[in-house]
């Protein structure tokens, strides 16, 4: 897979599982400069950022006609979680989303299903280190779930009798639950994974922000719009899509990210978003939706244990843990095109596996770049 | 009573002092917040960015809070200026050093803020760390007093020095320091005394036009030091600025690596300049990419124990060569 990077215009090629250079002349793979070069990413907190993604999707429908595309939009995500909004101003935002896929459906005849993650709700508290021998890290926002690395057993007890954590996990009653764990999934998974209680957040020795104004729920539902049969488990997702594909359906999957607690809209079900104690969230639920596999089969624990050295990779080093495309993504399906815009960073073109993935790139919301992931012969 | 660890030399007597990070008690300048960070996880040496020392180990990476320059195109503006003070967590010398033995890291990494306004913690932990072998060392801006740069060189094996340039008006206007005098005086002395590298961050239309005399300033103390040029994004102050421009800036890196062979460009991703090549045959000595702002990743080292593999030139690179499990 090849990716154009572009800094403020300027664009290189590389090749992504290498992540060097790869000499290009200005006039090779000029589509997918142009998409680049045409859609300048407005930026994660602008409202703008919401048709950025519709209409670079757009412009790849134009050239490619993929018959299976990813939209997944941030914006609220990252609007809201640090400012306090009213609920006005989110269910605009959430109905100008909903308005930007209808028309992108209506317009080139997709069968959409969509996918709100979150949901926030106004920080009651934050949970910061308790009184543990062990590290609390939670390196995202608002987050309702962290890790605790180099903990002791003493620890556990102190962990589960706080007043705003709910669930402590262990990873010893993990491993004994699945035997066939991955072993890079065992590696990492902390001492304890903790979960707060609704409306507290953690937030870590290692979280890279101030405190914020929403906290994320752990969301073990998730509202879903389905125009196609209405899937039971976020998991139903990938083989409900692959069976529309099947039958000559072109299918968007949308991944709304941040949508406000029990605001759900009309025409949305909640669906069942949980796998023993593991509500999906962040990549692992992008990995579900894609691949339809439960999350102990992947090699991604849900939090990483940061204390343990990460091997350097030999392969994507630009791709965040991943060390391959994961080939039974539903964007890699044999006989179709496919095609993937987001304004989440990174992990996109990994998990969609696509033809074509548009990506911005940015990281603890700054944004350097847009990354254009793609398959030359696919092209 | 004036603080004398860094160059405003505050009287503290008088108020809190720039930084506010020291108070006077019983006669003497104490931390207020001893033994406090805000950051401890492992980075790898590359992205602080360290390029010609230890290749692809991990060190601990330490951060408190506070600073005592308010550069206007801060990236890290929460934690060096505020206004929200971060959470800390309390850790003991023994006990970092502890999670560094323990995690098999290299050494200790003084990073986030800046170092001098946590300076006895700082020290307390590099004493610990330097007892059971570690390497330690730290990012700074060195406007820290003489007598602070003999005690940072006597006990951090490395140092990245933010260069931001040689005029005392960039200094005023845009990070609010008095002076880049004193800089440029503890960049030749600790030279002289540990590995140091530098880091310039260039902002759009500031400072761009002083690299040729930066790069004659470092090529005086050491031609071989190596010298990392930023493209900054910049935030804070200047959020709505936008970043140099690649193309424009790329050839005046090429220009400067005539005097300064080792000059890497980067803080954007993609960057074709964070290789470190053999000025002598131009063979790809250790293969790098920067795959996010700070720093690069480790992807490959092609030489002999720090020779070229292709004309067997010696690098100016440290390491142990394959001697330790790290
Ligand atoms: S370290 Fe802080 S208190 Fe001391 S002189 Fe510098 S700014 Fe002032």
């Amino acid at each position: 897979m090849l990716g154009i990077i572009d800094a403020g215009g300027w664009q290189n090629v590389v090749e992504l599982s290498s992540g060097r250079q790869v000499e290009a002349g200005e006039k090779e793979y000029s589509k997918v400069r142009k998409l680049l070069k045409d859609f300048p990413y407005p930026g994660d907190g602008n409202d703008n950022s919401i048709e950025w993604v519709t209409n670079a999707a757009q412009r790849i429908v134009d050239f490619h006609q993929p018959h299976w595309m990813l939209l997944s939009y941030t914006q609220p995500l990252y609007t809201e979680i640090y400012l306090p909004e009213n609920l006005t101003d989110s269910q605009n935002r959430q109905k100008r989303i909903l308005d930007n896929i209808l028309n992108f459906s209506n317009k080139n005849g997709y069968e959409p299903i969509i996918v709100m993650t979150g949901g926030y709700m106004p920080l009651l508290d934050e949970i910061t280190q308790p009184s543990i021998k062990g590290l609390l890290e939670s390196w995202i926002w608002g987050a309702s779930v962290a890790g605790v690395s180099g903990a002791t057993l003493e620890d556990k007890d102190v962990l589960m009798a706080h007043p705003h954590i709910a669930q402590v996990i262990d990873k010893n009653d993990v491993i004994a639950a699945h035997p066939n764990l991955h072993p890079h999934f065992i590696e990492y998974f902390p001492s304890y994974i903790v979960i707060a209680k609704e409306g507290y957040a953690f937030r870590g020795i290692n979280s890279h922000e101030g405190k914020t104004a929403m906290a994320d729920v752990y969301s073990k539902s998730l509202p879903v719009y389905s125009s196609l049969d209405t899937p039971q488990h976020t998991k139903d997702i990938r083989s409900i899509m692959e069976k529309a594909l099947d039958k000559g359906k072109k299918v968007v999957l949308v991944v709304i990210e941040g949508y406000r607690f029990g605001n759900i809209p009309n025409g949305f079900t909640l669906c069942d978003n949980v796998d023993d104690w593991y509500a999906y969230r962040g990549m692992d639920l992008y990995l579900a939706l894609h691949t339809g596999k439960p999350f102990y089969e992947t090699e991604f624990p849900p939090v990483y244990d940061r204390s343990k050295p990460k091997s350097s990779k030999a392969k994507y080093p630009m791709s965040g843990f991943f060390n391959d495309l994961p080939e039974d993504s539903i964007g890699a399906k044999e006989g179709i095109k496919s095609g993937a815009v987001s304004s989440r960073s990174m992990i996109t073109h990994m998990i969609a596996n696509a033809d074509i993935t548009l990506e911005c790139y940015s990281r603890e919301r700054s944004h350097m770049g847009l990354l254009a992931a793609f398959k030359p012969n696919k092209l | 009573m004036n603080c004398n660890y860094c160059e405003w030399r505050c009287d503290l007597t008088k108020g809190k002092g720039v930084c506010g990070m020291y108070e006077l008690r019983g006669g003497d300048i104490v931390e207020k917040h001893p033994n406090k960070w805000s950051r401890c996880h492992g980075v790898y040496i590359e992205r602080i960015p360290i390029f010609h020392a230890w290749p692809n180990k991990r060190f601990l990476q330490l951060g408190c809070f506070s600073c005592n320059a308010a550069c206007a195109y801060c990236i890290n503006a929460s934690i060096a200026i505020g206004p929200q003070e971060p959470i800390t967590f309390t850790m003991t010398p023994e006990e970092i050093v502890d999670l560094a033995l323990k995690s098999n890291y290299k050494g200790i990494h003084f990073g986030i803020n800046e170092v001098t306004v946590n300076l006895p913690s700082a020290l307390a932990v590099s004493k610990a760390a330097k007892k059971q072998g570690l390497i330690v060392g730290c990012s700074t801006n060195a406007f820290f007093t003489q007598e602070v740069a003999k005690l940072f060189s006597d006990i951090f094996d490395f140092f990245n020095i933010s260069l931001k340039s040689i005029s005392d008006e960039f200094y005023k206007i845009n990070l609010g320091l008095p002076s880049a005098v004193p800089v440029m005086r503890n960049i030749k002395y600790i030279s002289s005394h540990a590995h140091v590298e530098i880091t310039t961050p260039v902002v759009l239309h500031g400072n761009e036009s002083e690299l040729p005399q930066i790069a004659d300033l470092l090529h005086s103390i050491n031609p071989e030091m190596a010298w990392h040029i930023f493209r900054i994004l910049p935030k804070h102050l200047m959020a709505n600025d936008s970043p140099p421009d690649v193309e424009y800036l790329s050839a005046m890196v090429e220009k400067v690596k005539e005097k300064m062979p080792y000059t890497y460009f980067g803080n954007f991703i993609g960057s074709n300049w964070v290789d470190t090549i053999c000025p002598n045959c131009g063979e790809i000595a250790i293969e790098r990419m920067c795959d996010c702002a700070c720093g690069a990743k480790f992807l490959k080292n092609n030489t002999l124990n720090g020779n070229c593999s292709n004309c067997g030139n010696k690098l100016p690179i440290i390491d142990d060569w394959g001697n330790d499990l790290c």
